[in-house]
């Protein structure tokens, strides 16, 4: 058995005489290895000359390019005169050229000026209205042209995304708005519990579902599953040169891929809204009888006093607008899409992002205007 | 045959971006009417984006692209509309949508410009396919198909509305040569049949010395045109070393 013993790695020896400095690489010199670096050879002399020596050298890769890289960078940002004429004729080359490699790369990382940044910034941001306006100016063109009656809408396309996102959205929208009614419930109940005023918990659930919660969940669920699922379609789509084999056919993108979407998501939308209702003031009911003891009659009742078809409106039609923001931000992200793997799934986090952000916002304004005008 | 002697296509002063970058300045050359005409030069050197421009997938930053006379950039939605419906295109990819069967893939332009009842389409595009050599494939999804067999079916798409021009971007790329010949071979037999006007870009040599009747060939660093021509008198007569290169092919051995 041969003893293991540790090889002899990389080494460095350095002489100094006169102004020259005689470096003398040995041994050696692997990447996975410890390797010396030139840096820890510089004294505080500076020598007039360097030579680079490797005879001694048994075994080299890249590492010892570093470090004749390195040598060479320095004493050309000295001035100091190298000499490598010491070096095997394919190790001079080699590091000649990791010298120059590193040179080029300095070169490119210079920083932006602030001034260019948010030049750049701004020149960005307006291209990227530019492009949102383009398309709602699209999708308005398309729209109105479909109205009018000047071209056909792809009725098998919008069945068939209605039953994507409509019939089978209906498990998980079902579970979120039950659960929002129990959860509902349970802090309602902290509250009117204190007043003596359990049976209140109704009237707390069926407005709060019917006039906010149903067609925010129901929303916030689909730009997740069907927001998301548009973006990546047509993002994929676009990476395979499908949308362009659209455009150079004459037929617009927007008419053929995202007006049928956009009205699935429209339509369904308000009826998954008004289903998530129910389901919410089922959850609500559920905690009510089993642990405040209201029996579903009186909650019924109760509720029946202070919800009314007003307020079932206003639940509807913020279901609409947040179906159309839905659809056209996964559809705009999806056209937005770079063409690659990671450009689609960067789509399909945009779309989400936007369009639970622009909920948000349209909630807020609705909120603003129905106290306004006292719906 | 056409007696037209108007060329297909006339490209003034073509200057195209690409990325925000110039790559393509003052380029001018002319296709005339069912010719075979190659697109060439090495990676990089703008001939999708020429393409790309000439189409109007992208618009030029100057100059002007007519056909058949009439100009394609500076023109209205409606007459472009009119005007696309002239071209087939070839897409790299094949680009067949993946979401409907290849019959569908085919019988979808028939349904966006024309009013034929349904069956007739279907049989249209049973035989545009059937052109191509891909009989009884109507029912397949692109997905299930090879990447020859999709770029056949993209050209029986192409082909659907009988264009007057089919332009295809590198048709043999990332196909083995025996089926980059079949496929060369098709190109020739729709230009002998139906006297359509063919513009390929492509860097693939067999194909140029095969089936091009005359080449202009590109170069990155002039953003331009350096070679326009018969290919075979292209290469005899160049001097310039760049398509001396690329047109005979002088590999490493041979050095």
């Amino acid at each position: 058995m041969l003893a293991s013993q540790e090889p002899p790695g990389a080494s460095v020896t350095t002489r100094a005489e006169g102004g020259v400095l005689d470096v003398e690489l040995a041994g050696p010199w692997r990447l996975e290895g410890k390797t010396p670096r030139w840096a820890s050879y510089i004294g505080p002399a500076k020598p007039s000359r360097v030579r680079l020596v490797a005879d001694a050298v048994s075994h080299w890769d890249t590492s010892l390019l570093v470090f004749l890289g390195e040598a060479q960078l320095w004493c050309g940002a000295e001035g100091v005169e190298c000499d490598t004429a010491g070096l095997p004729e394919k190790m001079r080359a080699l590091s000649g050229q990791f010298a120059t490699s590193i040179r080029a790369r300095a070169r490119d990382e210079h920083s932006r000026s602030f001034v260019e940044e948010v030049g750049l910034a701004t020149r960005g941001t307006m291209l990227h209205i530019r492009g949102l306006l383009q398309f709602v100016g699209e999708f308005w063109i398309d729209t109105t042209r479909l109205v009018r009656g000047r071209t056909g809408l792809r009725w098998n396309d919008t069945v068939e995304e209605m039953q994507k996102c409509g019939a089978m959205a209906l498990p998980i929208v079902s579970l979120i708005s039950f659960l929002v009614g129990v959860t509902l419930a349970y802090s309602g109940a902290i509250v009117l519990k204190r007043f003596g005023g359990e049976i209140w918990v109704s009237d707390l659930i069926g407005v709060a579902m019917t006039r906010e919660m149903g067609a925010l969940m129901a929303a916030v669920t689909l730009s997740g599953r069907t927001g998301a699922a548009f973006a990546v379609e047509i993002g994929s789509m676009k990476a395979n040169e499908e949308i362009d084999a659209l455009s150079t056919l004459g037929i617009s993108p927007v008419r053929f891929l995202v007006i049928p979407r956009v009205l699935a998501l429209v339509l369904m939308m308000p009826l998954l809204a008004m289903y998530a209702n129910c389901l919410g003031v089922l959850g609500g009911m559920a905690v009510a009888y089993t642990t405040l003891d209201i029996p579903p009659t009186a909650y019924w009742v109760e509720m029946l006093t202070i919800v009314d078809l007003q307020d079932v409106l206003v639940g509807v039609i913020k279901a609409v607008v947040f179906g159309l923001i839905v659809g056209l931000s996964g559809c705009l992200r999806g056209l937005q899409s770079e063409r690659d793997a990671a450009g689609v799934g960067n789509a399909a986090t945009s779309a989400v992002v936007t369009s639970i952000l622009l909920i948000i916002v349209a909630d807020a304004i609705f909120a603003v205007l129905f106290n306004a005008i006292g719906l | 045959m056409s007696t037209e002697t108007r060329p297909a296509i006339e490209v003034t002063d073509l200057a195209c971006s690409y990325d925000e970058k110039l790559v393509l300045d003052g380029v001018s050359f002319e296709v005339r009417q069912a010719e075979i005409f190659f697109v060439i030069g090495g990676s990089g050197c703008g001939k999708t984006t020429l393409l790309r421009n000439m189409i109007g997938l992208n618009n030029p930053v100057r100059g002007e692209v007519l056909f058949n006379g009439q100009s394609f950039t500076h023109s209205d939605a409606r007459s472009r509309r009119d005007m696309l419906r002239t071209f087939g295109m070839l897409f790299q990819s094949g680009a067949l949508w993946s979401s409907l069967t290849l019959g569908e893939n085919i019988a979808l332009p028939l349904e966006e410009y024309t009013r034929l009842p349904k069956d007739e389409i279907k049989s249209i595009a049973s035989f545009k396919l059937a052109q191509v050599g891909l009989a009884g494939y109507e029912e397949h999804f692109p997905s299930e198909l090879s990447g020859g067999m999709r770029k056949r079916a993209g050209l029986a798409r192409a082909l659907a509305l009988d264009p007057g021009i089919v332009f295809f971007d590198e048709p043999s790329a990332s196909l083995d040569p025996v089926t980059a010949r079949n496929l060369d071979r098709l190109i020739l037999q729709v230009r002998d049949t139906f006297g359509t006007t063919i513009v390929v870009v492509s860097h693939d040599i067999d194909s140029i010395f095969g089936i091009a009747d005359r080449i202009v060939m590109l170069d990155r660093d002039k953003r331009g045109i350096i070679a326009e021509g018969k290919p075979s008198v292209v290469a005899r007569t160049s001097n310039d070393p760049k398509v001396v290169e690329f047109l005979t092919r002088r590999g490493l051995g041979s050095e």
